[in-house]
């Protein structure tokens, strides 16, 4: 570990700390409908939408009206995207020439990106065509993302309202998310990302030939675009299988650096948002400060656990300590222009949010190095989060921690002054269930389900023959799959061989459960929250704003996550630290 | 310790106190509740009822499963078998244990209900016809609006007001307390209790509930928990413990094809048998809690009747800690009933000897509080003795509304006593002059909150006696400590702003409502509620009621109306207005109490962890073993030793569950950070300790 | 709840012609416009003909040219299959590589894994090391390395293979990359094989170190990222200044 690699991390959080309130104050804006600097430029699309959809922007919905907008957006999505993944022959912009994709891989595709999942169990360069890649995913990385922030703030305005039946339109936050604030930023990223290398282009493969003679074909295509918006929307679908490791589509440590800081940019600036909006801006940081707490500690234990190695590359005469002219450590699966520092930063902060984008392959992690990201998705992704999804995410946690703790102040638990009763406590456990019978419940099968001859799921015999990894790291690998689908991650313990009606079919269903059974209870929570009055503060309130809450808060979301995990983690990550 | 000061619940030894001061307090152990509960506890097992108790109902479902194992195994003569014994049996304890917290609390509540009962014989009653005569049916037929009579050493036949007569009454059945009562007709002393017995004169009473659904009914049904509903706090609580379960549920199944697939994967050791899942299981799930949420409950409703207060709903008692406004009546809350005279102020050219002996002239006669302390003030500041006036050719002027003014004509002098307008008419008009000084004076004594009396002596005015509002000892800190818990207290008076703006200052309160009527009352209830605020009253008359059924705990004096009783959610029997603090704090100290443990019972969990995860893969990761930092001797005693520690934990915990969490009056964060401390780093630490000590003494017995 | 349908389905489309279609394809002209070398690949050619892409890292094996990392993209540097092994750090394969039977049941090398890459690296680049077994025992015929005996003597029950190279190898120099592309190497590592360029090509090693100095390149801003070296812009660099004769 060096000072270098200390102050990069120094420097990602201080940008993101600063970026902070003016994001949140744009987005507060934004969301809200009011005037800002794009409205001039933005506000006649924005009402030519309205207007060609048939959207009433000044009519709000219930929850119920929002859930059902939101589902009923996302079936068509899917539907659409399912169609063109199947017909990608048929359709233009396929220099490649590539085939349809199966009916299961194509289902997986479409649960992962309407969910912001973006799982991505085929080789992009291998499979798909530009079009399926620009008119498909990038379309869906907006979408996704703008749904994921208008769902947050639907959470934050039933805390923010009182005695109110509505929580805002989806159909207006969608747009507006889109229009002001993932595409602008998209804009100003791609060409960025383009200036430093990241391609940006429609032309067929390259074919170079080698010093030595040999014949390579390189890989093109429309990366920048899909780049900047698969970073700033969390979304994490990479163009290239390889992924933000691909020297096209981050070549160099800058980008790499933008990249990280387009994570959390949204994420962070959201706690801002949330502040604001409920008219107390201590909340909003006491939010921030626990997300940054869980973020650090992930960033050192991960650093930490890469940089060390492991004693079988020791024991080979392998250099782990790093100096000036090499990174040492563990460098499987890690790229020479981010070492070992950058890797570890990038790969918790992809999946502290539910990015999902790697620039190092963490299946070759080291176990504990591994755990870190595994761990972080597990938490439900609330460290900065998804586009929104952190947010909510947090929020869920919150409710939570103030109802276990806040009886032990003696009073009916409120949180910004909502009392946190049935509803709220039986849709938070809702989503927490969710969560965990996803990822245990896939996994668990998956792990001892054997497959007949001839079966269509799967090769014949144990689903597990599809682990590029055995014993511990085996079932990371399998825990990470799911995990990663139902946090709408994407990320991957990429060893395993996941192409495989099987494994597309449970990891889009995954997706699913992931995303939409989450969500539905907290849009019912924001409901609900809407209708009650606020209580006003006293002293014989629980302070939700110092640090005694922020340690509560972070307790509760480890420990909960600790619990329900612990098991399965202590056969995968924990052993297989302790045998290496 | 003067009796309403509140740190009483501070320490271990007042808390204590605190208790005891209940007049239905009983030993927390009482042998032949105790010897109930036991048998409770086993018939409690039945599923039909442990179902509703999730966390339970699944550590009872284990057992079974277990029994089912053991029997397979006693058959097949497996090895092992004594440690599967020694689970089997811990598993049915667990659930044992938490069927004994549950009816040892419910056992307090019978036992109550119990005595009640045996006071609740059929009695006649003598029914009053339209002619005047009467006829005597039995006191069940008594239907709503009818009346009875009830002549001296008849048992009251059911609830009513009185409408006819005044009779003293013995209320102890219901009180507890011996001294009898008075009961008459009109003003807020006409409410009569079935069962309770008329002791002198007779009473006509208007009968206003029906059989089945007097006061007596609804106490023992109350006691008895026949009616106890969950709260709401309770329910949520339920469903997050229910919630936990299940997650815990995916985690142990689910650890079974993890543990398949790494035996299978390393090719050594044994899938976890069924019995230890189901240890695992036993163990993580929330069994502390939810082996003691409803003993808490139950025995937090048990706590205020022994302050001698009935709680109409579990619900009302958790709304207590939840207020954020307290109502409170001046008179007889804040301040001692009766205002007392604290000086004399003389005109100009009068002694003060003359004017103590005006004064206390002028009220020999006056048999209030107020005039009675007049003379006590002569006498002790003066060494006037009272006068036996009968020697004297004494006329006693009483109080009028009109004159405004009491006093004597005594050997010639006319001695008046009264309010400053009225005696300087009075002077005035014998042609006397009012003193400009006494005038600042009078209006220096409002000013400060009490009440100026001025005494004149023919034409003459003698001087000012300063009326006060004695305040409560040990009030004000009350209040501070009320503000730091977030509660605002707000006083009610009849007197004048003025009046009332220096008695809140002296007393401490945060804000006052003065000249106060009904309406007032409850339009500062309802102003309160719409900003989100719980309100807490006190209030006794039939015009209290609309406030009452407004407020969101109110609490009735017995002594008061039917009609208050029957709009309050609280009945405090001893008519203690000052109660209402206790009530809330005993409201917070429920809450405090369910979160305390659930917090608790989830922080066990990690230890478990740590003895339980490396036994069961001992085989097949021996690497494991370094997780189990206690240094369990076994396998087999470490999953015990966890199994024994949650058990035992429950039964450990009963005392403080039935006792609750002592309450401290702080603010919500210091209290959150004391908590926090205790059960849930307390929580996280103190299995560590307990499980080692359970593995070394199951090595010593040589069980495991 | 389908009167929400219509909405919807006319949103959909109208976004993906607005982010599918119109925001890729302006950003396509733009950047063809302001980044044409960058947009298309940063692509290096000479003589018309694309040798390769200055980020894109290619397969070298001669001694004349500095060697990059592992692959696992493809059959490695395969740039239309990007991606890592995928090994966990503790997998035996990693460390100690597998053999597996080809078509015409030839024992043949599966996976090389780290201690064979190991072995290759100092012996080509002259790091001296201490070995359980004599390396001689693993030589073919013509002076090759015997992989597969090699593989399998690291994986031996009994007494397996036990080499140790008595400097400190650079942890990227045997390691792959996670795009099985990485074009660059760390300065270390390219030191290594700074004499064995030299000797091959026939010139001073300073001449190798004083093109290895150029292009050594430091963290980005002087913050970012590692120390590096770009390894075909290298050896480019080295063809022209010093040709193969």
């Amino acid at each position: 570990m060096t000072l270098n690699g200390w102050l990069q991390i120094a420097l990602f959080f201080g940008l993101i700390l600063a970026c902070t309130k003016p994001m949140g104050l744009f987005m507060t804006t934004v969301m809200e409908g009011r005037k800002n600097w794009l409205t001039r430029a933005l506000s006649p699309l924005e009402r030519f939408l309205y207007r060609i959809c048939g959207i009433d922007s000044t009519v709000e919905q219930r929850w119920t009206q929002y859930a059902v907008s939101l589902l009923m957006f996302s079936l068509v999505s899917a539907l659409l995207l399912y169609l063109m993944q199947r017909m990608q022959q048929m359709l233009p912009f396929n220099p490649q020439h590539f085939g349809a994709m199966t009916p299961d891989l194509s289902f997986n595709n479409a649960a992962s990106f309407v969910t912001n999942t973006n799982w991505q169990a085929y080789t992009p360069e291998a499979t798909m065509s530009y079009l399926v890649q620009m008119t498909g995913l990038t379309m869906h990385n907006f979408a996704s993302a703008a749904a994921g922030l208008g769902i947050a703030l639907a959470l934050v305005r039933g805390f923010a309202r009182q005695s109110a039946d509505t929580i805002g339109n989806f159909w207006v936050d969608l747009i507006r998310a889109t229009l002001y604030i993932l595409l602008p930023l998209s804009i100003v990223g791609a060409l960025f990302l383009c200036s430093q290398g990241v391609i940006q282009n429609l032309h067929p493969y390259t074919v170079a030939t080698t010093l030595e003679g040999a014949k390579q074909t390189i890989g093109q295509g429309p990366v920048a675009s899909q780049e900047a918006i698969k970073m700033i929307g969390t979304n994490g679908g990479g163009f290239f299988n390889a992924n933000s490791a691909h020297p096209f589509e981050n070549p160099t440590p800058l980008t790499n650096f933008v990249e990280m800081f387009f994570i959390f940019l949204i994420p962070a600036g959201l706690t801002y948002t949330f502040g604001k909006m409920i008219r107390d801006m201590r909340q909003g940081w006491a939010l921030f400060a626990a997300m940054s707490v869980l973020f650090l500690a992930g960033v050192v234990t991960a650093y930490h656990f890469e940089q060390s190695g492991t004693p079988l590359l020791a024991r080979n005469g392998i250099e782990l300590a790093a100096t000036d002219a090499q990174s040492g450590g563990n460098m499987e699966g890690k790229e020479t222009r981010f070492g070992i520092a950058n890797s570890a930063l990038f790969a918790t902060a992809t999946t502290d949010a539910s990015c999902g984008a790697v620039n190092a392959m963490h299946d070759s992690f080291t176990p504990l190095g591994g755990l870190v990201p595994l761990f972080n998705i597990e938490l439900g992704e609330v460290v900065f989060g998804g586009v929104g999804a952190g947010l909510y995410g947090m929020l869920m946690f919150a409710i939570l921690a103030v109802f276990i703790a806040g009886l032990m102040v003696g009073r009916t638990p409120e949180y910004l002054g909502k009392k946190i009763e049935q509803k709220e406590v039986k849709m938070a456990m809702l989503a927490l269930l969710v969560l965990a019978s996803s990822i245990l419940l896939f996994s668990g099968t998956t792990s001892v389900i054997q497959f007949a001859k001839n079966s269509y799921w799967n090769a014949p015999g144990p689903a597990i023959a599809s682990l590029t990894n055995s014993g511990p790291h085996g079932l990371s690998e399998i825990l990470y799959a799911y995990t990663s689908a139902t946090g709408n991650n994407g990320s991957a313990f990429a060893g395993l061989n996941a192409n495989t009606p099987w494994f597309n079919i449970t990891i889009g269903l995954a997706a699913l459960v992931g995303r939409f059974l989450m969500i539905i209870p907290l849009l019912a929570v924001a409901g609900s929250l809407a209708k009650k009055r606020q209580v006003p503060v006293s002293a014989g309130t629980f302070p939700t704003h110092g640090p005694l809450f922020v340690s509560l808060l972070v307790g509760v979301v480890v420990i909960v996550g600790a619990l329900t995990f612990f098991p399965a983690l202590s056969l995968g990550p924990i052993v297989e630290h302790l045998l290496m | 310790m003067p009796t309403l000061v509140a740190p009483e619940i501070e320490t271990p030894a007042a808390d204590a106190q605190f208790l005891a001061k209940g007049k239905r307090a009983r030993k927390l152990f009482d042998a032949a509740i105790v010897r109930r509960a036991l048998t409770d506890s086993f018939v409690k097992l039945n599923p039909a009822t442990l179902y509703k108790n999730p966390v339970m109902f699944v550590v009872e479902v284990g057992a079974a499963v277990t029994t089912i194992l053991l029997i397979r195994d006693a058959v097949q003569k497996t090895s092992g078998f004594g440690f599967d014994l020694q689970i089997w049996l811990w598993l049915w304890f667990t659930v044992l244990f938490a069927n004994f917290a549950e009816a040892m609390a419910e056992g307090r509540g019978k036992a109550q209900a119990d005595n009640l009962r045996k006071t609740k014989t059929e009695s006649m009653a003598r029914r009053l016809l339209s002619g005047g005569a009467t006829e005597t049916v039995p006191a069940s037929m008594l239907r709503k609006n009818d009346i009875v009579l009830c002549n001296a050493g008849e048992t009251i036949p059911g609830d009513g007001d009185v409408v006819e007569g005044i009779a003293s009454v013995d209320e102890s059945v219901i009180t507890g307390e011996s001294a009898p009562v008075i009961r008459e007709s009109g003003g807020d002393r006409s409410g009569v209790t079935g069962g309770t017995k008329v002791l002198s004169d007779w009473v006509k009473i208007k009968i206003v509930s029906n059989p089945g659904e007097t006061f007596l009914d609804r106490m023992i049904a109350l006691v008895e928990g026949a009616q106890r509903q969950k709260t709401p706090n309770e329910i949520a609580l339920n469903i997050m413990i229910a919630g936990l379960t299940l997650i815990f549920l995916l985690a142990v199944v689910t650890l079974a094809p993890f543990a398949s697939y790494s035996v299978t994967s390393v090719g050594s050791g044994y899938m976890p048998s069924i019995i230890v899942l189901v240890s695992l299981l036993v163990c993580l799930i929330p069994t502390t809690i939810g082996g003691l949420l409803s003993a808490i409950g139950i025995a937090g409703m048990d706590r205020v009747m022994q302050h001698n207060v009935l709680a109409m709903s579990g619900k009302a008692v958790e709304a207590a800690g939840d207020v954020n406004t307290l109502l409170l009546d001046k008179t007889g809350t804040i301040t001692l009933g009766n205002r007392e005279a604290v000086e004399f102020i003389c005109a100009e050219g009068v002694s003060e000897a003359e004017l103590a002996d005006g004064a206390q002239l002028s009220s020999l006669a006056d048999e209030t509080p107020e005039g009675r302390s007049i003379v006590v003030l002569a006498k002790q500041k003066y060494g006037l003795r009272g006068r036996e006036v009968a020697d004297h050719e004494a006329t006693f002027i009483p109080f009028s509304a009109q004159t405004r003014m009491s006093g004597v004509d005594l050997d010639g002098r006319r001695i008046r006593k009264g309010a400053t307008d009225s005696v300087r008419q009075y002077v005035e008009h014998q042609g006397g002059r009012f003193p400009s000084q006494v005038l600042e004076a009078t209006e220096k004594i409002s000013r400060s909150g009490g009440t100026p009396l001025v005494v004149s002596e023919d034409s003459r005015v003698l001087g000012v006696i300063h009326l006060k509002d004695i305040v409560k000892g040990g009030m004000k800190e009350r209040f501070a400590q009320m503000r730091v818990m977030g509660i605002r207290t707000v006083m009610i008076t009849g007197d004048n702003p003025l009046t009332a703006a220096a008695i809140a200052a002296e007393a401490g309160v945060d804000d006052f409502l003065a000249q106060a009527t009904p309406k007032d009352k409850l339009d500062l209830i309802k102003k309160e509620q719409s900003s989100g605020r719980l309100v807490a009253m006190t209030g006794d008359g039939t015009n209290d009621a609309p406030a009452l059924a407004q407020a969101d705990v109110g609490v009735a004096m017995n002594t008061g109306t039917m009609a208050a009783k029957e709009a309050g959610n609280m009945v405090d029997l001893d008519s203690n207005p000052t109660k209402l603090i206790e009530i809330v704090a005993i409201g917070k100290q429920l809450l405090i109490t369910r979160g305390s443990l659930t917090t608790f019972s989830i922080a066990n969990d990690v230890a478990k962890y740590f003895a339980i995860i490396p036994a069961m893969f001992q085989l097949t990761y021996p690497a494991l073993g370094r997780l189990n930092i206690m240094h369990l001797h076994s396998p087999q005693s470490a999953i015990l030793a966890a199994v024994i520690f949650n058990a035992l934990i429950i039964i450990a915990l009963v005392p403080l569950a039935l006792r609750g969490v002592r309450y401290r009056p702080l603010s919500a964060g210091a209290l959150l950070r004391r908590n926090l401390l205790i059960y849930g780093l307390g929580g996280i630490v103190a299995p560590f300790p307990g499980i080692w000590a359970i593995d070394r003494l199951l090595g010593l017995a040589g069980l495991a | 709840m389908w009167d929400q349908m219509l909405p919807g389905l006319r949103l959909k489309i109208f976004m993906t012609v607005l982010l599918g279609v119109i925001y890729p394809l302006a950003m396509t002209g733009i950047s063809q416009l302001l980044f044409p070398k960058q947009a298309n690949g940063s692509l290096i050619a000479s003589g018309g003909k694309v040798t390769g892409s200055e980020l894109i890292g290619q397969a070298f094996s001669k001694p004349e040219y500095f060697h990059p990392r592992p692959s696992s993209a493809g059959s490695g540097y395969d740039a239309a299959a990007s991606g890592g092994s995928n090994l966990g750090p503790t997998s035996a394969k990693l460390v100690r590589g597998t053999t597996k039977m080809d078509d015409k049941k030839n024992e043949v090398v599966d996976f090389d894994g780290v201690s064979l890459r190991i072995v290759h690296y100092s012996l080509e680049n002259g790091i001296s090391y201490e070995s359980s077994v004599p390396m001689a025992q693993f030589k073919n015929p013509d002076g090759s390395l015997d992989d597969v005996r090699l593989i399998k003597a690291f994986n031996a029950e009994k007494s397996p293979l036990v080499f140790t190279p008595k400097a400190p190898i650079p942890a990227d120099a045997v390691t792959a990359s996670a795009s099985g592309l990485d074009p660059h190497i760390s300065p270390d590592s390219a030191k290594a094989q700074v004499s064995r360029v030299a000797s091959a090509r026939g010139i001073q090693v300073e001449q190798v170190n004083r093109l290895l100095g150029q292009f050594t390149e430091g963290p980005d801003l002087g913050l970012l990222g590692e120390s590096r070296v770009n390894v075909l812009r290298l050896n480019l660099a080295l063809d022209h200044a010093f040709p193969v004769k």
